[in-house]
């Protein structure tokens, strides 16, 4: 059997996906399907004080109008950060309480999406109006965990101030970062059908199971009595993995109309009635010795959250993993204001964290005047700096030089201003990313037959990341299938249980599940083929069977094809349930996952700390009299344990990086103060790259080996592609221009 | 302040819409059998036009409202559901097929401006026999996406990309390319899939 693991398999579903033939959820068509349309508020802050319904109901085609007085009644589940499955903890409709802008405040359900459109547009409302604020004030932020305890959110170690005060070189400065919105290319949408007491909702989910445990609870129902279904998703990035209120007033309208209803939440309304980025303040206090040293690490990040949930993103813990420092500091803050509440996007705890951390190192390597990659050398550890455990592998100064070679990093002239071609200023920039391993466990069931097929099914989700290629590959690396003979089932709620798609973690928890279901049906068929009178492994201990890339091997160097010894069983077929459960993972964990929450454990056990690490360059231009700013090159290089798909891989860590750019250089969700509003709510204002933004992205993935994060050795690479991007931009920015830029996104307005 | 603090609104009510209900789901009844009807499918909530065209090489008749889209059509009533809506205001391109040969965004045509048009959606690129598109073959094979969603708007673009002879060299298509977004980012890999198509072509 050719191997199939660590190298460049095409997508499973890419014939689907070429065709048009893959389902996404809004691609369903339940008989006698009517339309849904959100009408949301126009203020930010306030009561309504009166809807008026009728010029929509009049209109042709409009079934219903739903409002808060007239809306079917459910239980309210609790948001995320509070330990619920809900995106926010304030569900709209439940009164008239208006307390963000683009609040839902009718639903109209209509014969045609056209029509339920027109019909919102023709709701109008009145309001008592309050005064909003729709950013924080950094100055009035507290302390407060996830568990409402400020557990874990501060960190001393040594005596900060004393590390400055010895230090050869200081930096004291503050980032911010900006709202952001994670606009997947696949629209919002919810489908519901009720058949008297069942439920059927096809929504693109990156939590097939949190759904169905929440709408069950709101509901009152039995979770059989539930169905969820989202077998494809078009990209998430953080945005579809609670219940939305558009998504329980889907199912609350279909109950009401007695008919199946879909929704496609406008573009526009993507911005205010479901997560993004929360805006921030990123501090850092820097010593470091005449050779970059550092001597003292504070970091004290102040992020946004809503009035009604606490959004705890702790970006503090991945920064303070990253360098040694006798003396470290700090602190996980919160501010609150004017907005539905946010959640994770991409990279939610170290995009903006590493913005800041690595534009510091590199202020501080230049005050020094050491080159900033020897600046991450001489501070790089092998042990946790606040922890004091191993990293489980950590290969940062690796990638460093893998990148730095490819890059030609030796051709950079420390001075800035120093580099030009013709009329643009170039500049070289550097920063490290990281990712924490995020353990979760996992059950899969595998069912292998003996004429050479095997079915995988578990409640994971492929929301891009290619989990569909992927787990055919380890099927069909331990059974010794062809990888297209492995059938890959997923995004139902009904299936085993599998962790949520978020924080890079299906590749590694449920990918070993299926590993392990693997490794449960050799055992099963060496069990029965060991029994029999016959066949070449026949009267052997089943316990000395072992099984190696799909064949089962005996002590004596005999040996059968785990597939014919399969066809040889009564049967021929066999099925299990596997479990990966790593020894980190307590009971309470498991049973939150269980539950359809996000019981992880990590990055740090007691034994060891566990993150993928990676070492990015940019290149930079800046036109010396228009300030234009491009990126003609950016480089990556990236060690995360073993790498499942070289092809899938390449590709999560190039959008990654893409990602970067954006972060860089567009996204920004633009606010009307006065009126506490997302201003440029839509795709076209909202500048995301384009294919014309994105010229040379490299991707290198080195070979790393990690036996402790689990059995495959896999740790995440969704989002630490976009970790340092930022960082190295703005580093290249400061390199080409002189100029440090300490406030996302850079525009070349901020060059003049 | 809960729900039920609130005066019920005269005749919708929370219970009295539930005892209206039924009305509602009979006229659906009716919206649902007038979809399922094979020659004349329809998507209407007030008057409708009649129209025909030629979708993937097939003559289709349908009725429509005015104001529909000829991606809800295609959506909706013909249930073309390949063609993908990503804004439905025209600034990202997923909706992209082509109409008479061009590349068009459908959610800014109206349905009714294509009547007697000619328009080819993802679902009719591959052979009768299923052999893809060479620029299928293309996306597949350079992993030119990833979430897909972008992925049928992108390979139409890219055939007329080609035929409109803007694929020259690499920065020519990111440039004709980029009214196609791809939040996954996926746009190296697009570009080496024109590329290759465009190679074959001319080799
Ligand atoms: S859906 Fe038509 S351009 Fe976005
Ligand atoms: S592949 Fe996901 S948006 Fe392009």
């Amino acid at each position: 059997m050719a191997q199939t693991i660590n190298t460049a398999v095409t997508r499973t579903d890419a014939p689907r996906k070429v065709t048009g033939t893959a389902t996404y959820a809004a691609d369903v068509l339940p008989a006698g399907m009517l339309h849904g349309a959100l009408a949301t508020s126009s203020i930010a802050v306030g009561t309504l004080t009166s809807l008026d319904t009728s010029a929509a109901e009049a209109e042709p085609g409009v079934v219903a109008v739903l409002t808060h007085e007239t809306l079917p009644d459910y239980k309210t589940v609790k948001g995320f950060y509070a330990g619920g499955p809900g995106s926010a903890s304030f569900w709209p409709m439940e009164g008239p309480e208006i307390k963000y802008a683009g609040q839902p405040i009718a639903y109209v359900v209509a014969q045609t999406a056209a029509a339920a459109r027109r019909g919102a547009q023709l709701i109008s409302a009145e309001y008592e109006v309050g005064t909003p604020n729709i950013h924080m004030d950094p100055a009035d932020s507290f302390v407060i965990g996830a568990q409402g305890d400020n557990k874990g959110m501060v960190t001393t170690k040594g005596d900060i101030d004393a590390g400055l005060a010895e230090a050869a070189q200081t930096v004291d400065v503050e980032y911010t970062t900006p709202f952001q919105h994670h606009n997947p290319m696949e629209m919002f949408s919810a489908t519901a059908e009720w058949r008297g007491d069942r439920l059927t909702v096809w929504m693109p989910s990156q939590s097939v199971r949190t759904l169905r445990g929440g709408i069950a609870a709101a509901y009152d129902l039995p979770e059989t009595s539930v169905r969820v279904i989202s077998p494809f998703v078009g990209g998430a990035f953080g945005s579809k993995a609670g219940i939305t209120p558009y998504t329980m007033l889907t199912i609350a309208a279909a109950k009401a109309v007695g008919a199946p209803v879909r929704l496609i939440v406008t573009r526009p309304q993507m911005y205010t009635v479901a997560t993004f980025r929360p805006e921030s303040v990123q501090k850092f206090r820097l010593g470091a010795d005449a050779n970059g040293k550092l001597t003292a690490f504070e970091h004290i990040e102040i992020a946004q959250t809503s009035q009604f949930d606490a959004v705890v993103n702790p970006g503090t813990h991945i920064t303070r993993a990253m360098y040694a420092s006798p003396n470290i500091h700090t602190e996980q803050r919160l501010a609150r204001s004017d907005t539905n509440t946010g959640g994770f996007m991409r990279a939610p705890n170290e995009m903006q964290t590493f913005f800041g951390l690595e534009q510091a190192m590199d202020e501080l390597a230049h005050k020094v005047g050491v080159d900033p990659v020897e600046m991450r050398r001489v501070n790089d550890t092998d042990r946790h700096p606040v922890e004091d455990v191993p990293f489980s592998s950590r290969s940062l100064m690796e990638c460093y030089d893998s990148v730095s070679e490819g890059f030609g990093w030796q051709n950079r002239t420390p001075e800035p201003g120093s580099m030009t071609d013709g009329d643009w200023l170039v500049g070289y920039g550097c920063a490290t990313a990281t990712y924490p391993t995020n353990i979760l466990a996992s059950n899969a069931r595998v069912r292998m037959q003996g004429t050479g097929n095997a079915y995988i099914e578990l409640a994971a989700h492929d929301v891009g990341t290619g989990s569909y290629t992927i787990f055919a590959q380890i099927a069909a690396a331990r059974l010794g299938l062809p990888v297209g003979a492995c059938d890959v089932v997923m995004g139902e709620a009904d299936l085993p249980v599998a962790p949520l798609s978020g924080g890079s973690t299906t590749a590694a928890s449920a990918g070993s599940a299926v590993h392990d279901a693997c490794l449960r049906i050799a055992r099963m068929v060496a069990t029965e083929v060991t029994a029999r009178s016959e066949g070449p492994l026949a009267g052997l201990d089943p316990a000395q069977v072992t099984l190696d890339d799909g064949v089962l091997r005996g002590p004596g160097g005999q040996s059968q094809p785990l597939v014919e010894a399969l066809a040889a069983t009564a049967a021929g077929e066999v099925e299990a349930v596997g479990e990966f459960r790593h020894p980190a993972l307590t009971d309470q964990l498991i049973r939150a996952t269980f539950a359809g929450g996000y019981g992880t454990a990590g990055p740090v056990t007691p034994e060891f700390a566990m993150f993928a690490f990676g070492a990015e360059m940019a290149e930079v231009h800046v036109h010396r009299w228009t300030h234009e700013i491009r990126v003609p090159r950016l480089h990556g290089s990236f060690a995360a344990g073993t790498i499942l798909n070289r092809k899938t891989a390449h590709s999560q860590l190039m959008g990654g990086m893409v990602w970067g750019i954006g972060s860089a250089l567009h996204e920004i969700t633009e606010v009307d103060k006065p009126r506490a509003r997302f201003l440029n709510a839509n795709i076209a204002e909202y500048l995301i790259p384009v294919n014309a933004d994105v010229r040379e992205v490299r991707v290198e993935m080195l070979d790393e080996q990690d036996d402790y994060v689990n059995p495959l050795g896999v740790k995440g690479i969704g989002e630490l592609g976009i970790v340092g991007t930022a960082a190295a931009i703005a580093n290249a920015v400061h390199h080409a221009t002189g100029k440090r830029l300490r406030k996302l996104p850079i525009r070349m307005s901020d060059l003049v | 302040m809960t729900k039920s603090s609130k005066p019920p609104k005269p005749g919708l009510s929370r219970r009295s819409f539930l005892g209206s209900s039924g009305a509602v789901g009979a006229a659906m009844g009716l919206a649902g059998s007038k979809a399922q009807a094979q020659d004349a499918p329809e998507l209407a909530a007030q008057e409708q036009r009649h129209i025909s065209l030629t979708v993937n090489g097939q003559r289709r008749t349908l009725g429509v409202e005015p104001r529909t889209t000829l991606v809800e059509a295609l959506r909706d009533v013909l249930g073309l559901t390949g063609t993908k809506i990503g804004c439905n205001q025209g600034q990202c391109g997923a909706c992209t097929v082509l109409l008479d040969g061009r590349r068009i965004n459908s959610c800014l045509t109206l349905a009714v401006t294509a009547d007697g048009a000619d328009v080819v959606t993802v679902e009719g690129l591959a052979d009768p026999t299923g052999n893809l598109h060479p620029m299928q073959q293309a996306f597949a094979e350079n992993d030119a996406f990833q979430c897909g969603y972008c992925t049928p708007g992108q390979i139409l673009s890219a055939i007329a990309c080609i035929d409109e002879g803007h694929a020259g060299d690499a920065a020519e298509i990111r440039e004709y390319m980029s009214g196609n977004l791809c939040r996954c980012g996926a746009y190296p890999n697009i570009v080496a899939a024109v590329e290759a198509v465009r190679d074959g072509q001319e080799g």
